[in-house]
């Protein structure tokens, strides 16, 4: 392997691991906080690539202008699903599970009815070729890497020094304590709700632009988001970033060693191992359920 | 005498008779007058990785199966009949298309069968087979299973990834006789082993080596930067891509622009460069596609009556395909050139059968060398292409591409 090619897979791993952060954050904050398998993760992150396509480029708005629109009128769909879609089977792995997979397939169903013969991308949210010597970096992916990383700092922030991210913490960590302290358990699932959807719309709207639109850009939304939470650790939002990195590596480096669909394969096969060795992840605790 | 009451319930009768008479008289005369259909079922990718050309596939076809109608359909031994097209979605994958399959052949009793598209053809094969049911591909990946001596009952009405492929060379050949090597990008879809040695000997014969070995990817790959990054390593004087769809080719060539490959991608799919231009973003220069391109100069006629229907059906400018729909419009051809519905006396009249018109042009039977069996229809090929400044333009017709 050249330096080119190894500087080349790093800066791969990077921005591989900025994309799986970004996407699984939301649903890293839903099953840690309500124990909730958010199957439908994947629709909103694939609704919100669509929205913010149809405000940059068929209303011809301001694309980044588009972005924050997008996320505004998508976390509206947080407190809407938590409220008669999750409240009523609170903590109810199955029913949940259920209606999750009901929302995918409903709305899965829609948009390849109506949009899956059409090739679309959003454009570009940064244009232009950063170059280093021989090392080239485009604008776009750096731009994406740059905003996964400060939403994932944004949201350590929320939950370790904000009193609403301590209440979500002492929620995810034991429900009836939590009551008797007075927490709003559904006010607190609500908000939950409402970041988990802003952040799969900033998702979809970022990687919609760099890797196009399709009604099934979901689909390994949600695979590679339950790998990161559970590599990461139930409960631990921090160890997103490193089973970001582990996985985004694996997707970086395997491929320059081996071809085709074995690197799919064998990339389960590590998780699994990691999994074997430290059956809680890198800094997580048993799941409740 | 008959009474009052009894006269009257005779003359209820014999109105009810007159009345039943004329019903199922007209009836009966109004299906007799009617032409008869055959049912063609249709294997589509309807949802899936696959669902984009598929969900296109779909609007293509039932053009194709409205041309033919409108022509009068197929006038077997005197008898009309027309095309009744019935699409089953076989999900993207091996086991949808058994489903599909099996759905088609027993509960829908379809009479002959289209597709499925791209490398899926040895999913349907065995059923196929087992019921003696003539089945039209609509693209061939020289799988073992999909088309040779154990599939007599299969069609091959499109040129597939070998007539592709001669097509592409001769295109390089005349317009980049510079290129004398060649880096190999495709996806891995189980086909790469047989192909290798046949792409590799098409190269050859025309002065172009292959650069070390096949860069390869999973069909349902997200992210292809380290792809590209692999590919941008290969040191060749192009890049050769023989199965693909947009969604690979776009982003492939967006990555590789990133790492600064400006070298020239040779795509021998029928995904536009319009198409492609939509995932690469500003990376989208120097790629040919072997796409139609309307209103191109020497367009056969029937490609132009296709492109203008598809189009009233789709939105102006949507892609196209042309590979099942291709099936969608010999098929009929071979039954009326047979004169007979039965797959004993298809096969029978087969090697009688020459050329056969298709969306593309004028086709030939061939393809005894390279599939082992003489069941393809080999037909010319456009070319498009997007410039250095990424501007789109036709490449030109290949008329004599040809599968031996």
């Amino acid at each position: 392997m050249t330096l080119t090619l190894f500087v080349g897979a790093i800066i791969n791993m990077l921005f591989l691991a900025s994309m799986y952060i970004l996407i699984a954050l939301g649903f890293a904050l839903l099953f840690s906080i309500m124990e909730l398998l958010h199957v439908a993760h994947g629709v909103i992150y694939m609704l919100g690539g669509y929205l913010c396509y149809s405000l940059s480029v068929t209303l011809g708005m301001n694309q980044w202008l588009s972005l924050v629109l997008t996320v505004g009128i998508i976390c509206c769909f947080g407190p809407v699903l938590e409220r008669f879609f999750f409240r009523p089977f609170f903590r109810d792995f199955d029913r949940t599970l259920l209606v999750g997979i009901g929302i995918s397939t409903i709305i899965e169903t829609t948009m390849a009815l109506s949009k899956s013969n059409e090739a679309q991308s959003l454009r570009a949210f940064a244009t232009g070729i950063l170059k280093m010597g021989p090392i080239s970096v485009s604008n776009e992916r750096l731009v994406t890497f740059l905003i996964g990383a400060l939403l994932l700092l944004a949201v350590m922030w929320l939950i370790h020094r904000t009193k609403v991210g301590l209440q979500m913490q002492a929620v995810g960590q034991d429900l009836e304590a939590s009551l008797l302290q007075g927490i709003n358990i559904y006010r607190i699932s609500a908000l939950a709700c409402v970041i988990a959807c802003g952040l799969a719309a900033v998702a979809g709207s970022l990687l919609g632009a760099y890797m196009g639109l399709g009604p099934f850009m979901g689909d390994f939304v949600f695979q590679k988001a339950l790998v990161l939470v559970v590599l990461g650790g139930i409960g631990s939002i921090g160890g997103i970033f490193v089973a970001g990195l582990v996985v985004g590596g694996i997707d970086a480096f395997l491929p320059l060693f081996i071809s085709g669909s074995a690197t799919s394969a064998l990339a389960i096969g590590i998780i699994i191992v990691v999994l074997l060795l430290r059956p809680k992840g890198f800094f997580g605790r048993e799941m409740g359920f | 005498m008959l009474s009052k009451k009894r006269v009257h319930s005779f003359r209820v009768v014999v109105a009810v008779l007159a009345v039943a008479f004329f019903v199922f008289g007209t009836v009966a005369s109004h299906a007799a007058s009617e032409p008869k259909k055959i049912r063609v079922g249709l294997l589509v990718g309807l949802t899936g990785w696959f669902s984009v050309p598929g969900n296109i596939e779909l609007t293509e076809c039932k053009t194709a199966t409205e041309m033919v109608n409108d022509r009068g359909g197929v006038t077997i031994k005197g008898e009309k009949y027309l095309i009744d097209l019935v699409p089953e979605d076989m999900k993207s994958s091996n086991e949808g298309t058994t489903a599909a399959v099996n759905k088609l052949i027993y509960d829908d009793k379809v009479q002959f069968i289209i597709g499925p598209s791209a490398f899926w053809g040895p999913a349907s094969a065995p059923l196929c087979e087992a019921n003696k049911m003539i089945n039209v591909l609509g693209y061939c990946a020289n799988t073992p299973g999909e088309l040779d001596k154990n599939t007599p009952h299969r069609l091959l009405a499109e040129d597939g990834t070998m007539g592709h492929t001669y097509a592409l060379i001769k295109f390089i050949k005349k317009n980049h006789p510079n290129v004398k090597s060649v880096a190999i990008v495709n996806a891995d879809d189980g086909a790469v082993p047989y192909l290798k040695p046949l792409i590799a000997k098409a190269l050859q014969e025309n002065g172009i080596s292959v650069a070390g070995d096949w860069v390869l990817f999973p069909n349902e790959l997200v992210d292809f930067s380290p792809i590209a990054s692999k590919l941008a390593a290969v040191k060749a004087d192009a890049i050769f891509h023989p199965n693909g769809i947009d969604r690979h080719v776009g982003p492939i060539l967006k990555g590789l622009r990133e790492t600064g490959d400006e070298r020239w991608y040779f795509y021998a799919g029928v995904s536009p460069c319009s198409n492609i231009k939509t995932f690469a973003g500003a990376g989208a220069r120097k790629v040919v596609s072997l796409a139609p391109t309307p209103g191109a100069p020497g367009n056969p006629p029937q490609l132009e009556e296709f492109i203008k229907k598809y189009f009233a059906k789709s939105k102006p400018g949507a892609a196209l395909i042309i590979q099942n729909s291709s099936a969608a419009y010999v098929l009929p051809q071979i039954l009326q050139a047979a004169q007979s519905l039965n797959a004993d006396d298809i096969l029978k009249a087969l090697p009688k059968i020459g050329n056969v018109e298709t969306l593309w042009g004028p086709g030939h039977m061939a393809g005894e060398k390279t599939y082992g069996i003489r069941n393809a229809v080999v037909h010319p090929l456009p070319s498009q292409y997007l410039d250095d400044k990424g501007v789109q333009k036709f490449g030109g017709w290949m008329t004599d591409v040809n599968v031996p």
